[in-house]
Order: C-alpha cells, then sequence, then structure tokens
C-alpha cells in the first residue's frame, strides 16, 4: 500500500506539471490579451507595448511559465491585472462557495443513489424499480442548463418558493446543488444498481441464505459492501465531473464560485485570475482521482497490500 | 403428467422416527407456457446419525431437492406438492422468519464451490461468528472462541489467528473446512452436502470424506449428501437413492444396491465408472440423452436409453416398487447385473 501511495503521488505530480503548462500556454493562445484591454481604458496613458512590457508578456512563454510557477509555489498568487485585488483574496471567498456547493451535490447524489440503487436491485422488475431507472434515465438526458431552467420556471415563476440566482441565504443552495447533482445521482443510480444485481447473483449470497441471516443484513452488509468498488471508483470521476459542472451552474445561478469567477476571467482576459483558478481546479481534480484510486484499492481486500495494482 | 401414486416410503429400518421426511416432493420451474416438474413426487427420508446419498447426472434434480428443504430454490421455482417433515414440522408450511431461524441452525448446507461460497469481503472470524449471533445470544469474545474451536476442530491450524483472515488466503480445501465450520458451528441435526467433494483435488477430497464420516460419528449428525460421485457415495453413505429426470428409479442401502443393481440405470452409471484395476479398451456410455423437462415422455422417462426395453416402458409410466427387504425400483423388466 505504501508503496502504491508513492508511485500514485509521482503521477500525480508529473501530471499536474503537465497541466498547468497546458493551461499557462493555452490562456495566450487565446486572441486578444490583456494589455488591449488594458490599454483600451479610457482613463489609460500606456501604449500596449509598455504595457506588454510591464507584465512580462514580451518574454517567451517558458520563461514567464517559469516565473509563474515559481512564485505560485512560494505562495504567491498575485493580483488580478484588471481590479488589483489579490488572487489570494478572490480564492478564499469563491473556493468555499464551491467547496459547500460540489460537496452537497456528492453527498445528495451518493447518499440518495446507495439506497434507492440497491433497494431497485433487490425488487428488480418491481414498480419501485421501473420508477427509480425512469428517473435516472431523465436525469442523464436532460442536460443540466436546461433543468436549471426547468427548476427555475417550476419553484420560482410558478410555486415562488426559492430564489432564482444569488448566495445571501440558505435557499440559494438549493437549486444550484440539485442540477449539480442531477447528472451524478442518475449514473450513480445506475452503477448501484447493476453492481448490486450482479453481486445478488454470486454463489456467496446463497451461503448467507443458507446460514439463517436476514434479508436486511446480507443486502445492506454483505452484497452493498461487496457492490462498492465500482461506485467508488466512479465517485472520484463524479467528482472531476462535478467540479467541471460547476462552470456552469455557477454561472447560471449567480453562484459566486470558482467557476464562477473563472469564467469572469476569462471573460475580461484577466490571466492572473483565470490561469491561478483553472490550475487550482486541475490539482484538485488530480488529486480526487488519486484519492478514489487509493479508496478503491483499500475497498477490495484482494487488492489491499498489492504494490503497484 | 403422469399417474400421481403415493411412492412408497421406503426409510432406514431403524424403527424409529426418521429426522428427515421427503414426501411426494413436486418442484415446478416456471415456464412461458406451463410449469415444469424438476423435482417429481421424490420421497426418501434420513434417520438420525444416517449419511443418505443421492446420486444422478447434472439436472436429474438432485440439487433442486437439497435447495427444495431449505427453500432456497431460485424465485422462478416452487414447491407445488408434497411435505418435507423435518423432527416432525412439515417445513412448506412455515413463514420464512421461521424458516430463517432453521437455517444454518438445525439444518445447515455446504455448497459445491469454496472459492466462490464464501463473502470474498469478510474475515473468515466474521463470517463464521454471525452465525452464531443470528441464532443465539452471545457475547462477541464467545462467539470467536466458539469460532475458533469449530475451525480448530476441523484440522485449520493456528485457527485463533486465522480468524482475521480473508477467504483468499486459504486453499481451496482450507476453504470447504470453513465453509463446513460455518454450517456445523451451531451444531446442526442436519448437514445438506451438495457436492462438497466436486471442486476439490482427490488427497482432499478423501480428507473431506472422512471429517464427514467422523462427524456423523462423533456429533450424531444427520447427513444428506448430493453428487454424481458413486464412489463417493460408496465410500461413506449408509442409503442411496439415484435419481434420473427428477425422479427417484432406484433406493436402498448402499451395499445393496452397489452389489445388486436393479434398476437399468443404475447398472449404466455403475458400468460406466472407471477402474484402477483392469484396463478398460472403452469406458461404457449410456446411450442417448436426458430427456428435457418439458418435453418428458409419458412411459418410463429412461425407455428410450434403456437395454432391457420392452413394449409397456414406453406406454405406461412405472411406480417405485420394493422389489426386496428397503430397495425398491422404478422399473417393468429389471434384469440381474453383468458387468
Amino acid at each position: 500500500m505504501a508503496r502504491t501511495i508513492v508511485y500514485r503521488s509521482l503521477y500525480a505530480v508529473l501530471l499536474l506539471i503537465a497541466a498547468s503548462f497546458l493551461v499557462f500556454y493555452g490562456m495566450r493562445l487565446a486572441p486578444g490579451d490583456v494589455a488591449e484591454v488594458l490599454a483600451s481604458h479610457p482613463t489609460g496613458q500606456m501604449t500596449v507595448e509598455r504595457i506588454r512590457e510591464d507584465l512580462g508578456l514580451n518574454r517567451p512563454v517558458f520563461v514567464q511559465y517559469g516565473t509563474y510557477m515559481r512564485e505560485l509555489l512560494s505562495g504567491n498568487l498575485g493580483v488580478s491585472l484588471v481590479t488589483g485585488e489579490p488572487i489570494s483574496e478572490i480564492l478564499r471567498t469563491s473556493a468555499s462557495y464551491t467547496l459547500r456547493l460540489a460537496v452537497l451535490a456528492f453527498l445528495l447524489s451518493i447518499g440518495l443513489a446507495i439506497p434507492l440503487g440497491a433497494l431497485a436491485a433487490w425488487k428488480r422488475n418491481s414498480l419501485f424499480d421501473q420508477g427509480t431507472m425512469l428517473i435516472a434515465v431523465i436525469g442523464m438526458g436532460i442536460p443540466n442548463f436546461f433543468l436549471a431552467v426547468l427548476l427555475i420556471q417550476l419553484f420560482t415563476v410558478r410555486l415562488g418558493w426559492l430564489p432564482v440566482a444569488g448566495y445571501e441565504t440558505p435557499k440559494h443552495i438549493i437549486m444550484p446543488a440539485l442540477v449539480l447533482a442531477a447528472e451524478a445521482l442518475a449514473i450513480n443510480l445506475r452503477v448501484v444498481r447493476s453492481s448490486v444485481l450482479e453481486e445478488l447473483g454470486r454463489d456467496y449470497v446463497r451461503t448467507l441464505k443458507a446460514k439463517g441471516l436476514s434479508n436486511r443484513r446480507i443486502l445492506w452488509l454483505h452484497v452493498l459492501r461487496n457492490s462498492l468498488p465500482p461506485v467508488i471508483a466512479l465517485a472520484g470521476i463524479m467528482m472531476r465531473t462535478l467540479l467541471g459542472y460547476t462552470l456552469i451552474v455557477e454561472t447560471i445561478f449567480r453562484w459566486p464560485g470558482l467557476g464562477y469567477q473563472l469564467v469572469n476571467a476569462v471573460l475580461k482576459r484577466d490571466y492572473t485570475v483565470a490561469q491561478t483558478l483553472a490550475i487550482l481546479l486541475t490539482a484538485a481534480v488530480i488529486i480526487f482521482n488519486a484519492l478514489a484510486d487509493l479508496l478503491q484499492q483499500w475497498a477490495d481486500p484482494r487488492t489491499r497490500g498489492k504494490a503497484g495494482a | 403428467m403422469t399417474a400421481m401414486v403415493p411412492t412408497a416410503d421406503i426409510d432406514s429400518g431403524s424403527g424409529t422416527a426418521p429426522l428427515l421426511q421427503v414426501r411426494d416432493l413436486v418442484t415446478s420451474i416456471k415456464g412461458r407456457k406451463s410449469d415444469v416438474a424438476a423435482v417429481d413426487h421424490v420421497s426418501f427420508s434420513v434417520s438420525r446419525g444416517e449419511i443418505f446419498g443421492v446420486v444422478g447426472e447434472s439436472g436429474c434434480g438432485k440439487s433442486m431437492t437439497a435447495l427444495s428443504i431449505l427453500r432456497l430454490i431460485p424465485v422462478n421455482a416452487a414447491i407445488t406438492g408434497g411435505a418435507i417433515l423435518f423432527d416432525g414440522v412439515d417445513l412448506t408450511t412455515l413463514n420464512e422468519r421461521a424458516m430463517r431461524s432453521i437455517r444454518g441452525n438445525r439444518i445447515s448446507m455446504v455448497f459445491q464451490e469454496p472459492m466462490t461460497a464464501l463473502d470474498p469481503s469478510f474475515t473468515v472470524g466474521t463470517q463464521i461468528t454471525e452465525v452464531i449471533h443470528a441464532h443465539s445470544n452471545v457475547s462477541k469474545a464467545e462467539a470467536r472462541e466458539r469460532a475458533a474451536q469449530m475451525l480448530d476442530r476441523l484440522g485449520i491450524t493456528n485457527a485463533a489467528s486465522r480468524l482475521d483472515s480473508y477467504p483468499h488466503q486459504f486453499s481451496g480445501g482450507m476453504r470447504q473446512r470453513v465453509m463446513m465450520a460455518l454450517a456445523l458451528v451451531m451444531n446442526p441435526q442436519l448437514l445438506i452436502a451438495d457436492e462438497p467433494t466436486t471442486a476439490l483435488d482427490v488427497t482432499i477430497q478423501a480428507q473431506i470424506l472422512d471429517l464427514i464420516a467422523e462427524l456423523r460419528r462423533d456429533m450424531g449428525l444427520s447427513v444428506l449428501l448430493i453428487t454424481h460421485n458413486l464412489g463417493v457415495v460408496h465410500e461413506i453413505a449408509d442409503r442411496v437413492a439415484v435419481m434420473y429426470a427428477g425422479e427417484v428409479v432406484e433406493i436402498g442401502p448402499v451395499q445393496q444396491i452397489f452389489a445388486n443393481p436393479q434398476h437399468p440405470y443404475t447398472q449404466g452409471l455403475l458400468r460406466s465408472m472407471p477402474y484402477l484395476t483392469d484396463r478398460q479398451d472403452r469406458l461404457y456410455v449410456i446411450p442417448g440423452r436426458v430427456p428435457e423437462l418439458r418435453a418428458m415422455p409419458s412411459g418410463c422417462r429412461f425407455a428410450a436409453r434403456c437395454r432391457n426395453r420392452i413394449p409397456i416402458c414406453t406406454q405406461r409410466h412405472p411406480q417405485l416398487v420394493e422389489n426386496e427387504p428397503r430397495h425398491a425400483l422404478r422399473c417393468f423388466n429389471p434384469t440381474p447385473y453383468v458387468d
């Protein structure tokens, strides 16, 4: 297990270096740069060339990347090119919003998918099973931006129960969390159901019945425990997808998280903010993947303790 | 379907009431058009301390019979007739809760596949102690102590520390011992062993069979041994029922049946066994195939493959008839066995 952790961490670090460079370079490939934005400001006095020189934008991209990463790793995230606000400050406020939203959506999707999916498998072909799977199909079929519109139409326009956008009250998180959770819930439901179904057909289930155990213990302890590895594997991927979707969902609901800030920074060509947020999001994804891998190995006693497996 | 005349209840002749009496058991599998009987009016009994063998080819209904007793048949099957009397109580009439209190407690079962019949994610200690906790009110420490004693009794060294091992850390033979440990830990009256040695090496097979014989002697255990292997039956069983196409075709004491098999199918089974002593040029093969459940002939089910066939065999269904004390067979034209 220790060796697996070392290998997996090394791999994550390499991936992080490659990804951060791609983000950094990608920002500079987009047409138009921040110097033009700043120089076009009505009160601005400086020429485009002067601004480029000041910001070091005229130097080779590798040099810029090296300088940037050195500062980033020493904890200096820099300031916004547009507003002058320290990026650490933007990060401090927006990260907690995104974390709250993503964690809630994640817990919602897993917390509902495991009991509902397992029960659907246990009562396969029943009305309950068919109903659950119908929800799953709908959840996977509807794009989240469209689901957001439907929910706003229902809960805000028709019923007037929930605010349309913003972040001021606890009610504001409900719709974004639901929209963010929908697809993950749908996929998790299907994976839990099929995994539980597969386990229910195994020989050991008959042994458990022959031992005189209750159905409750057989399903919720033994079968569920054996059904988890694929669910855990998926949870890592799910967390990554959720983080990606925050860009869309936060923008729709004006939820001031990392995704919302990132989209705004890109639109304003605010390089420093955009690339730092993008790199940090990438890092979060890579770390989640590594953790999910390790968790999955631990979950199966047969692969536990095998190096490099 | 054939005439439903109650089959003779051939018991061990011990005089006392048998522990298990299966009477005219019918277990049907639901089909698209109609149900088919995988177990068709099967009757036999197992006395206290007796090892009773059930032999037959795959698909003859022997495993379905065993699963019917514990009511663990697949969801598409149902017990549609007969009675299963265990210690005087008809198991077919019990509710699920009462049935659960019997499984693993008074009747236990071990299965063929020691590799897959144990839950891979829990230690063997947990898997044994949960049987104890399901059927009795004892402390965790005491349950663990009893589990360790049971493993030790079944010949697993360092039993106490092995409780914390997972099934994949045991060999096939050891796993079958673990299976037996969790089947026997509640000291049941009846052990149903469904092909307990089929998946094991011959040397391990012999060890497991010795173990079963020893447990019968020491614990007074009754055993219902399901197997396709006549050698296994000859080795340890007291009486045997030969099943063919869902029916018992011959039943009696093992010595009699091996010395003087009467039914042409039993004779065919014995003839097709390889012998170590003299080398045969070709092994005997019973010609033809077992009829499909949904296309069962109205006469004798074995008629199409039988060398003793006479006209009546394809016209009428033979009944199980006692032709000598405690030995019955289902045949119109039995002939003495010639090897």
